[in-house]
């Protein structure tokens, strides 16, 4: 054989096994996210999360989820159980990173099992401090979740400026009671005594409801948790007996709230996601800060605020989104 | 020179007419190229002039919006009690969507010394949990200390997780950044770092802007640096100040570079096309340079431009080349008018001696005539036909140089050129006609003319055109005459008689006339071939169709239908008459004597009549109505005349016949023949220990009714069905005399069947190969095989079956002549073939006792077989005193009901199995 040709023969032999490297190469397998939530899919600060997070992900990892629906089943029990699941879940999955939604992920899963873990976790929605969990470990970090709670009072006190009392109504589930906590400490700074309705079922918030008429205002908190909740009927209600002005946090609230200055779950999950993707990068949770969300959206529900007859700022109606 | 070539050629200029053109092109061309790209050039240069201003003020618009950005943000806070998050969020959010150089967006707030921990808690409780205040130190960050104030970042957008470790950094601590900040606490406005490296690798600098206290920027410098209590800044990315599709200069270099304390290149673009080293040394290289005013940075715009083949645009090129192209157009076809005005008189000269030399070497006659139809010219062909010499014929009547008369009526027929003078368009004429020389010559001629005009239009005369087509014509007739006769006799052939017959059938549907058929097939003619060879057999029909055609009436029509086959379709000839004539035919060939070397053979017709009337069917109907009646004919003997009867029982018969070729075929396909077996014995006395028989034939039908062959071999010897009844025989036999000898033999007792072979198998070649075959497939034991074979089979084809009859013989089996005297009877054909046995035909066996003439001839038949060592049987044996006689008579075996009744071969061999 002639030298040229054995040459070229070699040339094409290196080639095509540089060729088969790169396809392997570009085959290798992808990382491994789990998602694990607090709640169900189905409920819409969870599905916001979720929404967020897969529009950054968008295949960059093998996403698995698991739900702990601890808001239809509050009892700590439940929630033991479903962070063992999860346990066993990340032992056969062996995820590359954890991506931990909501309080209870963080308080039954991440503390109790994964702290200072080689795993590397990713949480969010941790409702006001992180603290209660020992956050930050070296191997977690995340987005908390505030409330608005600022330019809510902010547009509380355009409407009535001498705002001193309110009730805060909510399922009684154990977020809600952390939430109270901290809207309590922050308005009692800003001098509005906040006083508060935990109900487990529709009668009993519709009774917490007309107490409310003689608050300053009632801060419609959650009302994931109530079992019978009756949209309809809610909203009927709220309309015919509602005269104070009723304000939420929460978006999916805003058929019976006057306004709302609510968080976005989509952001959560955006920075959960972004994070993820870092650490998989090769950045090291302890290098990422822990920061709030910083952003929220205004609503108003037209219907309510003509009913109750309600006089809001005009720069607010320009802002905020109209419901329905 | 005398070709088209030459005359082309002849009315070109000359080569230094050309020469003179080309240079004048030239110069026009490099003149007129010259001034149009001093042109262009002036063009491109104020163009790029103004592409490259439209870009600087471009760049410098792109760096003051950095500062409108930063202004902007700054505002908010002047203009609003409190900014959150949120609102910082939107605001650069929109600002980085609408700027893709600004890199990121910050706010840093001052915090004094003393109000770290405060401020640091603060951050904490809105959610930034890990908040600290920190610097670079050594490479890595420490928290602050030991200064009475720091600028931490409180605020970036966007928000990574890489980037988010920046917050709570302390801007004032780089010294760079610093300068900056001081910068812009001093003036109030924009200011900006120096540039410096991204971690991706890219050029990048800040710029910064205070937000004072209180509304506005103060005057005083104390209150500046006092009352600066934030800072906005933005990283502009410097790659992307160039990066975008609206920068106005095409097809150049576009470079910015910092001119501060280091100057460096920040960013620079390459739109610039491929210009070749030629064009690059003939046309100018165009730079613009001007320093950019913009975030107060030293900014240098460079802008070069290489004019390439641009100058050149394809429609002012197209402009000189058309103008420089007419030019020398013009001049050229003024010089080649002259030149062609000189030669046009010789090309007319050369035309007319072309057109002469055409004409006289053409084979076609050529006839040119005046607007009167006189000669003006002609061809030698056409003097050649014509007789008439040119120099006579000129100025002649055209009807007196070619008279012209019809073929068939020799009446006078129109000269064609009379007509295209007078229609003004080419006229042909229809059919060939005849032309007579001047001589007296005639020759058919097909001719055509075509009328001449002037450049007007106007009808100067005509040409005619002719040929002689007299031997095309003679061929043509020939050919036709060929393809509708028979080339041996003469007579008409099938085909062309079926169409005859047709035309004889339609006549008698539509017009009611009455015709009749006569079918006839030769007989003995199969003897003239076969005893004196083809040659005798043609000259036969020959002499026959002779005979039949002097015969017939001009009006019927005779023809060969091939082989031995002749038909005589009598026109208007009514059933009766039509009898008559064909007992006449008959008659005239019984009277006939073929002599062929001396020898003399009788022959005769079988002749089938039927009617053709408007009854009759279609032509094969009447053919078929025909060849049964002829069949019919045949059968009754020689010579006979068979007149079709639609329900004569004859016919019925024959069909019946015909309907027995079906059936064959079905019981082949059906299994529906059977064997059966019929004992041979010896007539002196018994012969022990051999088993001796003659197997026959049943067809079984569907409700179990047997026929006998009797029924059904006529029609398969007709119908060529034998060679399959014989291979279905063999096939059916062999396996079973195989079998019938195996069981025989356990009593000690041998076989010997014989099996009936037809003509029509003996004549089959392959037919040795295939009983071979199965005698093989089977181990048949050949001793146990005795084929019958008649007479007249036998000598059908006789070197076949002479063929057949050795090999068999030397392959161990036995022949015996079945029949015998019923043919032809000749005893030396006992003496030609190889045989075992002679079977006596039972026609002299029947009346044996009765009749002295068949005694005599079976005891002929004994004595010389015997004397040739054949042995005899005798057939029909049908009682005691029949066996006593034959036994006298030197007969050696009998077959008949006296010995045994036929039985079913299957009970046999059920029989001899136990």
């Amino acid at each position: 054989m002639q030298t040229w040709q054995r040459t070229l023969h070699i040339a094409l032999a290196l080639g095509g096994l540089c060729l088969a490297m790169a396809v392997h190469a570009t085959e290798a397998p992808k990382k491994r996210c789990l998602y694990v939530s607090s709640y169900h899919p189905g409920y819409e600060w969870n599905d916001g999360i979720e929404r967020g997070m897969d529009s950054v992900l968008q295949g960059q990892c093998d996403v698995r989820r698991f739900y702990m629906d601890t808001k239809r089943h509050p009892e700590p029990a439940w929630a033991e159980a479903k962070a063992v699941e999860a346990l066993a879940l990340i032992d056969s999955f062996r995820p590359d990173v954890l991506l931990a939604a909501d309080d209870n992920a963080s308080k039954y899963l991440v503390m109790p099992y994964l702290r200072d873990a080689a795993l590397p976790v990713v949480f969010c929605g941790v409702n006001w401090s992180v603290s209660e969990y020992g956050y930050p470990y070296r191997n977690a970090t995340g987005m908390v979740e505030l409330a608005p709670l600022q330019p809510l009072l902010k547009q509380i006190r355009r409407i009535l400026p001498w705002v001193h009392r309110a009730l805060f109504l909510s399922a009684d589930v154990a977020t809600e009671r952390k939430d109270f906590e901290y809207y309590r400490r922050l308005l009692a700074r800003k001098g509005v005594e906040l006083s508060a309705r935990l109900v487990n079922n529709l009668a009993d918030w519709k009774q917490a409801y007309r107490e409310g008429q003689g608050y300053d205002f009632i801060l419609l908190n959650n009302n994931a948790g109530i079992g019978d909740w009756d949209p309809q009927e809610a909203s009927r209600f709220v309309l015919d007996k509602g005269r104070t002005l009723s304000v939420s946090t929460y978006a999916w609230m805003m058929p019976y709230a006057a306004f709302a200055i609510t968080k976005v779950p989509e952001e959560q999950g955006e920075w959960m996601a972004r994070v993820a993707l870092s650490i998989l990068a090769g950045l090291s949770p302890a290098d990422i800060p822990i920061i709030p969300n910083r952003r929220w959206e205004a609503w108003v529900n037209a219907a309510i605020v003509r009913k109750h007859r309600l006089d809001l700022p005009h720069s607010l109606l320009l802002k905020a989104k109209e419901y329905p | 020179m005398s070709g088209p070539g030459a005359e082309v050629s002849a009315q070109r200029p000359s080569a230094s007419c050309l020469l003179r053109l080309s240079l004048l092109g030239v110069v026009v061309t490099a003149l007129l190229l010259g001034g149009a790209v001093w042109w262009e050039i002036n063009d491109a240069a104020h163009r790029f002039e103004r592409e490259s201003l439209a870009t600087h003020d471009l760049v410098s618009r792109r760096l003051s919006e950095n500062e409108a950005v930063l202004s902007g943000l700054a505002a908010l806070y002047y203009a609003l009690d409190e900014v959150d998050r949120d609102q910082l969020t939107l605001y650069a959010g929109e600002m980085l969507g609408r700027y893709p150089h600004i890199g990121y967006i910050e706010y840093q707030e001052r915090v004094p010394a003393q109000g770290v921990a405060d401020f640091e808690q603060a951050q904490q409780t809105e959610g930034y949990l890990s908040y600290r205040i920190w610097e670079w130190y050594d490479g890595r960050h420490r928290p602050v200390a030991g200064r009475p104030f720091y600028y931490p970042i409180v605020f970036i957008e966007p928000l990574t997780p890489g980037r988010a470790r920046m917050l709570g950094y302390d801007v004032y601590s780089d010294a760079a950044f610093r300068r900056a900040i001081d910068k812009a606490i001093g003036s109030g406005g924009v200011s900006a770092s120096a540039p410096f490296e991204l971690n991706d690798g890219g050029l990048a600098y800040t710029l910064f802007k205070a937000v004072y206290s209180g509304r506005g920027v103060p005057e005083d410098d104390t209150q500046k640096f006092s009352r600066a209590r934030r800072f906005v800044s933005l990283l502009v990315k410097a790659e992307y100040l160039l990066a975008s599709s609206d920068l106005l200069t095409p097809d150049a270099s576009i470079e910015l570079s910092y001119r501060g304390e280091i100057a460096r290149p920040l960013s620079r673009i390459e739109t610039s096309r491929q210009v070749s080293p030629l064009l690059r040394w003939v046309l100018p290289r165009l730079e613009f340079s001007r320093m950019v005013d913009g975030d107060g940075q030293p900014f240098l715009l460079v802008i070069r431009k290489q004019l390439g083949a641009e100058v050149f645009r394809p429609g002012m090129l197209l402009g000189i080349s058309v103008v420089s192209l007419l030019l020398i157009l013009l001049f050229y076809m003024w010089r080649r008018f002259s030149i062609e005005r000189e030669h046009n008189r010789e090309v007319l000269f050369q035309h007319r001696e072309q057109a002469q030399i055409t004409l006289h070497a053409i084979a076609d006659a050529v006839i040119t005539t005046n607007a009167e139809g006189r000669v003006e010219h002609m061809n030698a062909m056409a003097e050649q036909i014509t007789g008439w010499p040119l120099a006579q014929a000129r100025g002649r009547e055209l009807s007196e140089v070619l008279p012209l008369v019809n073929e068939h009526t020799q009446g006078v027929v129109p000269n064609p050129v009379a007509a295209c003078l007078r229609e003004g368009r080419t006229a042909r004429l229809g059919e060939a006609v005849v032309v007579r020389s001047r001589q007296g010559e005639q020759a058919l001629i097909m001719a055509s003319a075509s009328p001449m005009r002037d450049r007007e239009g106007r009808i100067t005369g005509a040409v005619l055109v002719f040929h002689d087509v007299s031997e095309e014509r003679q061929m043509a007739d020939q050919l036709a005459y060929q393809a509708t006769h028979d080339a041996l006799t003469g007579l008409l052939d099938r085909s062309e008689f079926e169409r005859q017959l047709n035309a004889a059938l339609h006549s008698a549907k539509t017009l009611g006339r009455q015709h009749a058929l006569c079918y006839m097939d030769l007989d003995q003619f199969k003897v003239v071939n076969d005893a004196c060879g083809h040659a005798a057999g043609d000259e036969l029909l020959v002499q026959l169709s002779a005979l039949l055609m002097a015969t017939v009436r001009d009006t019927d029509i005779l023809a060969r239908l091939g082989g031995d086959e002749f038909a005589v379709l009598l026109m208007d000839c009514p059933l009766d008459l039509a009898a008559n004539k064909a007992e006449s035919l008959r008659d005239v060939v019984k009277s006939f004597r073929f002599i062929w070397q001396g020898k003399r053979f009788d022959v005769g017709f079988g002749i089938g009549v039927v009617p053709v009337t408007k009854n009759s069917g279609t032509t094969t109907d009447v053919l078929r109505a025909a060849d049964i009646a002829c069949y019919a004919a045949k059968s009754k003997g020689r010579n006979q005349v068979f007149v079709y009867e639609t329900d004569s029982p004859e016919l019925e018969k024959r069909r019946g016949e015909m309907r027995w070729a079906t059936r064959i075929g079905e019981a082949l396909e059906n299994k529906q023949f059977r064997l059966y077996y019929q004992t041979i014995k010896p007539v002196a006395a018994d012969e022990p220990g051999v088993f001796h028989c003659e197997l026959l034939m049943r067809r079984e039908d569907e409700s179990g009714r047997l026929a006998s062959p009797e029924a059904f071999i006529p029609a398969a010897e007709r119908f060529n069905l034998m060679a399959d009844i014989d291979r279905w025989v063999v096939s059916a036999a062999l396996p079973r005399i195989t079998e019938l000898t195996r069981l025989s033999a356990r009593n000690g007792e041998r076989v010997l069947c014989g099996i009936n072979l037809s003509g029509q198998s003996l004549g089959d070649g392959s037919f040795h190969d295939y009983v071979s075959r199965l005698m093989d497939a089977y181990a048949v034991p050949p001793e146990a095989v005795c084929f019958e074979v008649t007479e007249s089979s036998a000598i059908a084809n006789f070197e076949v079956a002479l063929d057949f009859i050795q090999k068999m013989r030397a392959r161990g089996c036995r022949f015996a002549l079945d029949d015998f005297g019923t043919g032809v009877s000749s005893f030396s054909y006992l003496k030609k073939l190889p045989l075992d046995y002679v079977k006596i035909d039972g026609s002299f066996i029947r009346d044996l006792l009765s009749e002295p003439v068949d005694e005599a001839m079976v005891a002929c038949i004994n004595r010389i077989a015997h004397t040739l060592g054949i042995k005899t049987i005798a057939e029909y044996v049908e009682s005691e005193a029949l066996l006593v006689r034959l036994r006298e008579l030197g007969t050696d075996y009998a077959q008949g009901y006296a010995i045994a009744r036929p039985a079913p071969l299957d009970e046999r061999l059920r029989g001899a199995g136990g």
